[in-house]
């Protein structure tokens, strides 16, 4: 269903390219230009990135990853998986309709009073969906809380555990704000009421204030889990521990937290008061810095790491270098003076895909790879895929980086029209745009081989730690044969004191893991 | 629960409350509590979003929304707010009484809340038709003029109207409920007891803060 | 440990009976505030008196003392977050030019 979601998503971003190769409209009209940037914002925030890591991977491997057979409550997991789908199914309803024009953030009054397009219909999918997001929030805090292994501590959990549960929880408390604010816009457009009238006594900024405190939350919904990936793909193919464990997990919590005071950075120039300006690029700064020492710590855990390049590796490494790009353009965009400036260019749309694309996407495309052998048994062309995540790289890159300049140079978003001195990055990125594609058509095709002619996989094939990989690939139906007893700390790669061994997974390692030396544990019977 | 009680329970020919994928019933219990508290956090953020945008809104024009609040029907709210924490407690009763083993009174017990729970809508429609009578809703005879007094009355027919749904579930709910426990199965070692009397004491508790801040605490 | 999962015993009803009469109580103030009440007594009364029945409701009826601390972090965790909702919208309100 993603998958499905993202091609959609992905079939309107190559129309937005497509019609950005020439500097007057190619074959879209105005609005019809607008009903596509809205159809791809749609799609690809709340039906790929929100559900994207969660649902695919954390699904699968948070119970694994506990030592539990399911998550807490099955029936509600399938519940929110028919509520996500139906409300993808009303919002495609409602472009096969004619769509929406407003963009993805349905600011009123143009929204509630002007557009002719199915504001109402594409919302109330968004609602709907929204109640799948709350259901798989709910789902995941109450099996971590209650489902975890024996032995199986809070602090021995592995990140990708404390990520999903921190996102989990910014899932339930940001969601239903969403979920009001949508419908007070779908009641005033119905029934013309005057909540976000500012001729009537009500207030334009009273919607962006409500969705913003859903929407810049959601972005640490996209990224924390993104961020949980990484931290479980850079030390397998690093043989290392994770540096600074704690200092991790803290600076997941206070992501998560913090979070959710800097929504008015989306406001700077909405005639918000200075007063709020100020407080909101504050805290923006401050949310800023945990994020960055988790950037530093996956430095560190590579340092000295016996570091081989394996494809989920490369993604990982990927991750880091774009959603360090990301990050800093958004201290940037936090910083007042460059905002005034900046924002509703395409400086902005760079900043958010490379963190959203760069950054998610490609974690993303690190876990699938990872896990990959546990799900579906078998591995995968390592050859194709190392080739397709050098090419994503190359090909994010060259499609994003022009538009932080475009953006510096005054290009506004959501126009298909700009003028002529801004061809040549345009048509750069477009570029750039192609060669990316193709990079994520790839591992639809190596992919689906493997699954009838790869190799099939044992239970460790990265000789990687978490219980997890301690059990058949694919894992039975209750995940576990027996119930798995947790005695070492998580990334448990080598004694602490000293330096990994090398990962040559060739006979001489399997041979001193045989004699008691090294990291994983036994691999359990089917 | 302890194992004995279990087996009691057992004995006495109710159904096995244990689901997949638990093991032992205290867990699961725990998990379902969990869960259920869980789900009220959104619930309350849910609703903590509308009363935002309502204390904006009053900020942005006082004197309109106290001449649109003094249109509401005190006498109306107020015998809701009396039935609905009567409810409650009926409710919570019922639960003890299940707890005591005393099945009987904790179906009469749950079926009193649901009948609790429909006066309640019973009398929510009268008042409801009298506001349609003094055209008190949104429209362009709205009776106080299209201004930030509409934008009250707005909230009030979403705020109440989202309320009503919320108890309209929670009747279906309780009376799912009472009938089980009157057919003899529903077990009280069962997480669905205590789940829908939270469920219900939310709905209670959003009327608690709704009734004072719309009837009351805005009349100027 | 939940409500249904206490051992078969004798019927608790005065717990929640006494919280019901202070709800009540409670009620009969902010009826009266609507009634005769003005300005800033009211307006504070009512939603300080809503406070009180919010309370008593969660305590004497829910139980909340008697649930795990973590029962009560999920609880006011959403105040929390709903306070910080209304802050920082109202730091923007209050603080506009005229």
């Amino acid at each position: 269903m993603i998958t499905g979601f993202f091609f959609i998503g992905g079939a309107a971003a190559t129309l937005i390219r497509l019609e950005l190769f020439s500097p007057t409209g190619r074959f879209l009209t105005d609005n019809e230009y607008d009903l596509v940037f809205t159809l791809h914002g749609v799609i690809m925030v709340w039906f790929f990135l929100v559900p994207l890591i969660p649902t695919t991977l954390g699904n699968f491997l948070l119970p694994m990853m506990i030592g539990a057979p399911d998550v807490a409550f099955p029936k509600l997991n399938l519940a929110s998986w028919y509520l996500t789908l139906t409300g993808g199914l009303t919002v495609l309803a409602a472009v096969l309709l004619g769509g929406v024009d407003t963009g993805w953030t349905f600011y009123p009054p143009y929204s509630t009073t002007f557009s002719h397009s199915h504001v109402a219909l594409a919302a109330i999918g968004v609602i709907i969906a929204g109640f799948g997001t709350i259901a798989t929030g709910v789902n995941f805090v109450a099996t971590t809380h209650t489902l975890r292994a024996p032995g199986m501590t809070w602090f021995r959990l592995p990140l990708m555990v404390w990520a999903l549960y921190a996102t989990s929880l910014v899932m339930i408390l940001a969601t239903p704000v969403l979920a009001m604010t949508l419908l007070l816009l779908v009641a005033d457009r119905l029934f013309g009421l005057p909540v976000f009238d500012g001729f009537r006594g009500g207030d334009p900024l009273l919607f962006q204030h409500l969705f913003w405190f859903y929407s810049h939350p959601a972005v640490y919904i996209m990224i924390l889990p993104a961020m949980g990936v990484v931290t479980e793909v850079i030390t397998c193919f690093a043989r290392r521990r994770v540096f600074g464990y704690r200092a991790m997990v803290y600076a997941i919590l206070a992501i998560a937290i913090i979070g959710f005071g800097v929504w008015g950075h989306h406001m700077f120039v909405s005639g918000q008061s200075a007063f709020a300006n100020l407080v909101f690029s504050f805290l923006s700064f401050i949310v800023a810095v945990p994020s960055a020492i988790k950037v530093f710590n996956w430095t560190a855990t590579l340092y000295r790491g016996q570091i081989t390049f394996e494809a989920p590796m490369l993604y990982a490494l990927g991750f880091i270098g774009l959603f360090t790009v990301g990050g800093l353009t958004g201290l940037f965009l936090a910083s007042i003076p460059i905002d005034v400036q900046v924002t509703g260019t395409y400086f902005v749309i760079a900043h958010f895909h490379y963190v959203m694309v760069g950054g998610a996407v490609s974690a993303y495309f690190a876990g699938l790879h990872f896990w990959w052998p546990k799900i579906t048994g078998r591995l995968y062309d390592e050859a194709w895929a190392r080739f397709a995540a050098y090419l994503m790289f190359f090909g994010f890159n060259f499609t994003f980086f022009p538009q932080f300049i475009l953006g510096y140079l005054g290009m506004p978003r959501r126009y298909h029209t700009y003028p002529p001195e801004f061809q040549t990055w345009n048509v750069m990125s477009s570029t750039g745009a192609v060669v990316l594609a193709a990079a994520y058509l790839m591992p639809f095709f190596y992919l689906a081989w493997s699954l009838f002619y790869g190799k099939v996989a044992s239970a460790n094939p990265w000789e990687a730690t978490g219980l997890e990989w301690r059990t058949t690939s694919p894992p039975p139906t209750r995940n576990f044969a027996r119930m798995p007893v947790v005695t070492e700390d998580p990334y448990d790669y080598h004694d602490p004191q000293y330096s990994p061994e090398p990962a040559t997974r060739s006979i001489d390692r399997m041979a001193a893991r045989a004699l008691g030396r090294g990291a994983s544990g036994a691999e359990t019977a089917p | 629960m302890t194992g004995a009680a279990l087996e009691s329970a057992k004995g006495a020919g109710l159904p096995d409350a244990l689901r997949e994928p638990w093991s032992e019933l205290p867990r699961q219990q725990e998990a379902a509590t969990l869960g259920m508290w869980l789900f009220l956090m959104s619930e309350m953020l849910f609703f903590g979003a509308v009363f935002m945008a309502f204390s904006f809104t009053r900020a942005l024009d006082g004197e309109a929304f106290a001449r649109a609040a003094r249109e509401t029907a005190l006498w109306y709210g107020a015998s809701n707010t009396l039935i609905l924490v009567t409810s409650s407690l009926t409710i919570t009763l019922a639960i003890r009484a299940a707890g005591a083993a005393d099945n009987t009174l904790a179906t009469r017990l749950l079926a009193v809340t649901a009948l609790l729970g429909l006066a309640f809508l019973v009398v929510k429609g009268f008042e409801y038709r009298d506001d349609l009578d003094h055209h008190l809703y949104p429209g362009a005879d709205f009776a106080l003029g299209q201004n930030a007094a509409l934008i009250f009355w707005s909230f009030y027919w979403i705020m109440t109207g989202v309320h009503a749904i919320h108890l309209a579930i929670g009747i279906g709910l309780v009376t799912r409920l009472a009938w089980l426990m009157g057919r003899g199965r529903l077990s009280f070692a069962s997480p669905q007891l205590e789940v829908t009397s939270l469920y219900w004491h939310l709905v209670d508790a959003f009327w608690v803060v709704l009734f004072p801040v719309l009837y009351v605490a805005g009349r100027g | 440990m939940s409500e249904a999962g206490r051992k078969a015993g004798a019927f608790h009803w005065r717990g929640p009976t006494i919280a019901w009469a202070i709800m009540i109580s409670a009620l009969v103030l902010i009826v009266l505030l609507g009634l005769y009440g003005g300005g800033a007594l009211r307006f504070y009364g009512a939603l300080a008196l809503a406070a009180v029945m919010l309370l008593t409701l969660a305590f004497g009826l829910v139980g909340l003392g008697r649930e795990s601390a973590l029962t009560r972090l999920v609880g006011g965790a959403a105040f929390l977050f709903i306070a910080l909702m209304f802050f920082l919208s109202f730091a923007d309100l209050l603080t506009r030019l005229r």
